[in-house]
């Protein structure tokens, strides 16, 4: 069944059809929450408030749109406005750098599990060019639908993610040198 | 290192962060058990009439109701709709002093005590515990404030401390929680 | 009278005075709610704020809802303390002439991270109206991840085309509809700041507009 099907039965009140649409999109919403927020936890409180927020904005939800990327941006506020809390407690990126390199270089030899590294890489990105990255490269989105989600320019989001790719390379070329 | 070996480093960062994770399946299913238990709530926006901290109760969420008086004195009712049935809430008069006698209201029906906390009351919980009123979902308190800026969250069950989601937030987060905000004006003139 | 009796008199005499002075300025309010150190420090703090002739209310709002929610002494006392730098850095801002509740408003947005220029141009711009509530409004928008810049420039642009509280409050509302429907908050911002300098204010009751970038 489609997404605009899903919706458009949950809007009657089928949980189950709710339930569908929160099977659907969980994954890729805490894979965000994750990156973003850096902590399972607070990852999970936001990814559980945006799926009942959507759920009471669900009868204004315009079917014409494309539901994923009204979810992802109700996501993204919920991470922004959790991180704006958080700010003066977050590390400094200078901080994790040197945990990251540390850990690259202690990995035992003959490890295959790279993606807490990767995951620790893109963390050390500052928050708009990690959000960039990760809806580019781990969600795989379109710029226009990354637009629409994060209200920044195509062309905004493209310099975005290369900066972002840059910042990334020298670590992801020391996670994967064998 | 070519442009192609730079997309493919980039997509296989990508699809490593893709692999599945170890909680998603439990927090789906508390998720999808916590949707089965809450029905689509159909919300009614805030009529234009009303004064400006008026909202609208969903299942857990709070909503002030402020009944301001003109200068000249005299009573004034103001009604809150939830699903199209008026409520009247409450009827006061002006206090002396620019006070003003502000009913908080508060929709828990699980909840087994609901109480209001702020800055005018020392962020006491047993100081300004709510009545049940409406039949069993509404709680409800009616305070006399001072003009000025306040701070105010509720406390459920004695433990759990929340903000009103329909207020505006105070951004200080000095113990680890945003409360909320209400203005009591000087005057009705602004 | 022997000179050393004279002396430990005008000890105990000096210690009496200083106990009775702390007595006077500690605030009855906090004394059951903190431990001795934290009440000494967090007096020191209002005393300075009542010196400077800054509200004081606020203040010892947080050490009440710190020991509330069973908060550390020390986290009290720095919490009191930042917030008595806030309210100074607003006062500075917004001139000696702002009312209390502007001055902690004013406190609110710097603790945000707005500029405290924002608070200076809002002054200039507005010197005859409240300042309150446009200030609550504007760190709410913070607060709920609309970007400072885009915020301060909705607040500041709304606030020149006099707008009342009741404007500024139904604005903030219309966002926070906007947001929890899918915009973008920035967009929400811009575009619901726009339509109340124009003619026609919008019509709360009406859906929310598809604020999608095209």
């Amino acid at each position: 069944m489609t997404d605009e099907e899903l919706v458009g039965r949950a809007v009657e009140g089928d949980t189950d059809a709710y339930a569908a649409l929160v099977e659907r999109y969980y994954s890729s919403c805490a894979r965000i929450a994750r990156r973003m927020l850096r902590n399972d936890a607070d990852a999970q409180d936001v990814v559980q408030s945006t799926f009942l927020r959507a759920l009471r904005a669900l009868d204004r939800f315009d079917r014409r749109r494309v539901f994923r990327v009204w979810l992802f941006t109700i996501l993204v506020n919920q991470c922004r406005t959790a991180m704006t809390g958080r700010r003066r407690r977050e590390q400094r990126f200078s901080d994790d750098d040197v945990s990251l390199h540390a850990a690259i270089d202690e990995r035992p030899a003959g490890a295959i599990d790279e993606s807490h590294l990767v995951a620790a890489a893109v963390e050390t990105l500052e928050p708009l060019l990690r959000e960039a990255f990760v809806l580019k490269y781990v969600e795989e989105l379109e710029y226009a639908e990354m637009s629409a989600i994060t209200g920044a320019g195509v062309s905004a989001l493209k310099m975005r993610v290369k900066r972002a790719c840059e910042a990334l390379r020298p670590k992801l070329e020391a996670i994967y040198h064998d | 290192m070519t442009d192609h070996d730079s997309e493919l480093l980039f997509a296989r960062a990508g699809a490593a962060l893709r692999a599945p994770h170890p909680r998603d399946a439990a927090e789906i299913e508390a998720l999808v058990r916590r949707v089965g238990a809450a029905p689509v709530v159909h919300v009614m926006p805030a009529r234009a009439w009303l004064p400006w901290w008026v909202g609208i109760a969903a299942a857990g969420v709070a909503f002030v109701i402020g009944l301001g008086v003109g200068r000249t004195g005299g009573a004034r009712t103001t009604v809150a709709s939830t699903g199209g049935r008026p409520t009247l809430v409450s009827q006061v008069a002006s206090i002396g002093g620019g006070e003003q006698s502000i009913a908080f209201v508060f929709v828990a029906p699980a909840a087994r005590k609901v109480s209001l906390v702020g800055d005018f009351n020392g962020w006491d919980a047993s100081a300004t515990p709510l009545q049940r009123t409406d039949g069993r979902n509404t709680w409800s308190i009616a305070v006399r404030l001072p003009p000025g800026r306040h701070v105010y969250a509720f406390v459920i069950d004695g433990a759990t401390w929340v903000a009103d989601p329909q207020a505006p937030l105070a951004p200080e987060q000095w113990f680890g929680q945003r409360n909320s905000v209400i203005v009591i004006p000087e005057d009705r003139r602004s | 009278m022997t000179l050393r009796r004279f002396a430990r008199l005008s000890v105990v005499s000096t210690l009496l005075m200083l106990v009775a002075r702390d007595a006077r300025a500690q605030d009855p309010r906090l004394r059951g709610a903190l431990d001795v150190e934290t009440l000494a420090r967090v007096t020191r703090f209002t005393d300075s704020a009542r010196a400077e002739s800054l509200p004081t209310d606020p203040l010892v709002g947080v050490a009440l809802e710190g020991a509330q929610r069973r908060a550390p002494g020390a986290r009290i006392a720095r919490a009191v303390q930042e917030y008595l730098g806030a309210l100074r850095g607003a006062r500075v801002a917004l001139g000696v002439e702002a009312s209390a509740p502007e001055i902690v408003s004013g406190a609110g947005v710097l603790l945000a991270g707005v500029p405290a220029d924002v608070l200076k141009r809002m002054r200039a711009g507005n010197p005859h109206r409240s300042l309150t509530v446009p200030l609550v409004v504007l760190a709410d928008l913070v607060a709920r991840g609309v970007p400072k810049d885009t915020a301060s420039r909705a607040i500041e642009t709304v606030a020149r085309g006099n707008a009342k509280d009741d404007d500024f409050t139904a604005l903030r509302r219309l966002v926070e509809q906007d947001i929890g429907a899918g915009a973008s908050p920035a967009t929400a911002t811009m575009l619901r700041a726009r339509s109340l300098n124009g003619v026609v204010p919008p019509d709360p009751v009406a859906p929310a507009p598809a604020v999608r970038r095209p």
